[in-house]
């Protein structure tokens, strides 16, 4: 019961997943990445595990479809996980097992795979990747919002969603964007609203370790951000 | 501008963090936690590279306060940082800047570190260990929360511009190197420890049924039929309270 998209950007090396589902604190479950490796996305009856799995797999120079092919092979309940993994070339493979519920699938492209499982229709996992074509040129974190938005958009899934999370890794290997939303009744609208208020700090976040006396200015910044965060 | 813990629990070793700010999405800085090896915690002005690099070097087996050596030797900056450092038995380091913003400072105690800087005082560090304290038989993951709550109380941040909400806040408790056992955040909300609590209640009331999900999907009931046997239990509940009142 869930929907995501997992993509690499080819210009900026960056890897990133949006997803969203049911249950509580997706973020913490299911995307897996590494900077200048890969990611790897576990999900409908999600076993946590493979996805250091995974990365370790590919960190020992696996292709990401012998990665998944290996997944396949040690986890004797792999019909009831959906599992995405990209590679540092772009290879983007996924695996639906038998036991999804409908509508369940992915779609794969260079460098992207768009997937869900219990979705109302396939629409939600095709709109997903249609909006990620589209927008080729923006930041990769950009593009996973606004594909995600699509997929809720075209009918989400059954039951609707309640937490969500938007993941991008650059070249460092702390997180770039790391933002999610737990528990909330439109965790995907809520997602957005945070998104929009984090882009503009992305960069004096990078910035700030490294001049610490030129950014003295916090209490404005403060000040500023009390009057944007209404939620 | 924040204030935090580490902690390992006692009975069973599991590592735990807790953080409180004013900032947005504090929970996403977290990186530095690693079940059977430790935790470190950089915040103020935060260098990003340190908590990783001290848990490898927490790996190779050296001290908490080796470490903190390491990671000052590794930073011309360190005077700007605060870092809290805990290992897999609960030695603990400390280090608060000089260029850190006040008030700040932090507390050692056993198999914990209260830390924080922008605070109202110094009994705001003081909160945060007898939060933790206070109700030692509870799981770590809500010692932790008692921990953000009593700093919560006790006036928490204070900028230039006066009295500073927490608008972001996470709890995280690992028993597993691969994956956490309690991992939930508050991004962005005008009252992120509230919402904190509410969802870490809402998410132990799943956490049993999201493993044995994932470990045994064969036996495993559907969300919906979950969430059924939920609401019979706390209609149960309910109507035997009811009864009791009468």
């Amino acid at each position: 019961m869930t929907f995501a998209i997992a993509a690499r950007c080819p210009d900026s090396g960056k890897f990133g997943v949006a997803i969203s589902t049911r249950p509580l604190a997706v973020g913490s479950r299911c995307p897996f990445l590494r900077p200048n490796l890969g990611a790897v996305v576990t999900m409908a009856f999600t076993d946590p595990r493979l996805g250091p799995f995974g990365l370790r797999l590919l960190g020992l120079g696996y292709s990401a479809p012998r990665v998944l092919d290996e997944i396949a092979a040690s986890d004797p309940n792999i019909e009831y996980r959906q599992i995405a993994v990209i590679d540092r070339d772009g290879n983007a493979v996924a695996r639906t097992g038998k036991r999804n519920r409908d509508w369940s699938g992915h779609f794969c492209a260079d460098g992207m795979v768009a997937m869900g499982n219990a979705l109302v229709s396939e629409r939600t996992a095709s709109a997903m990747a249609e909006s990620f074509r589209k927008t080729k040129g923006d930041e990769l974190e950009a593009r996973l919002m606004t594909a995600l938005e699509a997929g809720r958009d075209a009918g989400g899934q059954h039951g609707g969603q309640h937490s969500a999370a938007l993941v991008v890794y650059r070249l460092q290997e702390y997180p770039l964007v790391d933002l999610r939303v737990d528990e909330h009744d439109e965790p995907i609208g809520e997602l957005r609203r945070i998104f929009d208020l984090y882009r503009p700090q992305i960069e004096y976040y990078e910035t700030r370790p490294w001049q610490p006396e030129v950014i003295g200015s916090e209490d404005d910044w403060a000040t500023r951000q009390k009057a944007m965060s209404r939620p | 501008m924040t204030f935090s813990i580490i902690a390992r629990c006692p009975r069973t070793g599991r590592l735990g963090l807790g953080i409180a700010t004013f900032s947005i999405a504090s929970g996403g800085r977290c990186e530095g936690i690693l079940a059977g090896v430790g935790i470190c915690k950089t915040q103020a002005f935060i260098n990003r590279g340190n908590d990783l690099l001290a848990l490898e070097l927490l790996q190779q087996g050296h001290s908490p306060t080796h470490v903190m050596q390491m990671l000052e030797a590794n930073d011309p900056e360190h005077a700007y940082r605060q870092i809290a450092i805990l290992d897999r038995e609960g030695n603990a380091a400390a280090h608060t800047g000089s260029g850190t913003r006040p008030w700040s400072g932090h507390k050692i105690g056993e198999g914990f570190v209260a830390f924080g800087n922008v605070l109202a005082g110094p009994q705001v560090v003081e909160a945060i260990a007898s939060g933790f304290l206070e109700k030692p038989e509870d799981p770590l993951e809500y010692r932790l929360l008692g921990a953000l709550e009593g700093a919560r109380n006790s006036g928490g941040q204070v900028g230039g511009s006066g009295h500073l909400t927490e608008r972001s806040a996470a709890i995280r408790v690992d028993a597993d190197p691969d994956y956490p056992d309690i991992d939930v955040r508050v991004d962005l909300h005008d009252d992120a420890i509230v919402q904190l609590r509410r969802i870490l209640d809402e998410f132990k009331l799943y956490e049993d049924f999201y493993r044995s999900r994932g470990r045994d999907p064969s036996t495993a009931i559907t969300q919906g039929e979950f969430v059924a046997q939920l609401q019979a239990k706390r209609s149960t509940l309910s109507s035997r309270a009811q009864a009791r009142d009468l």
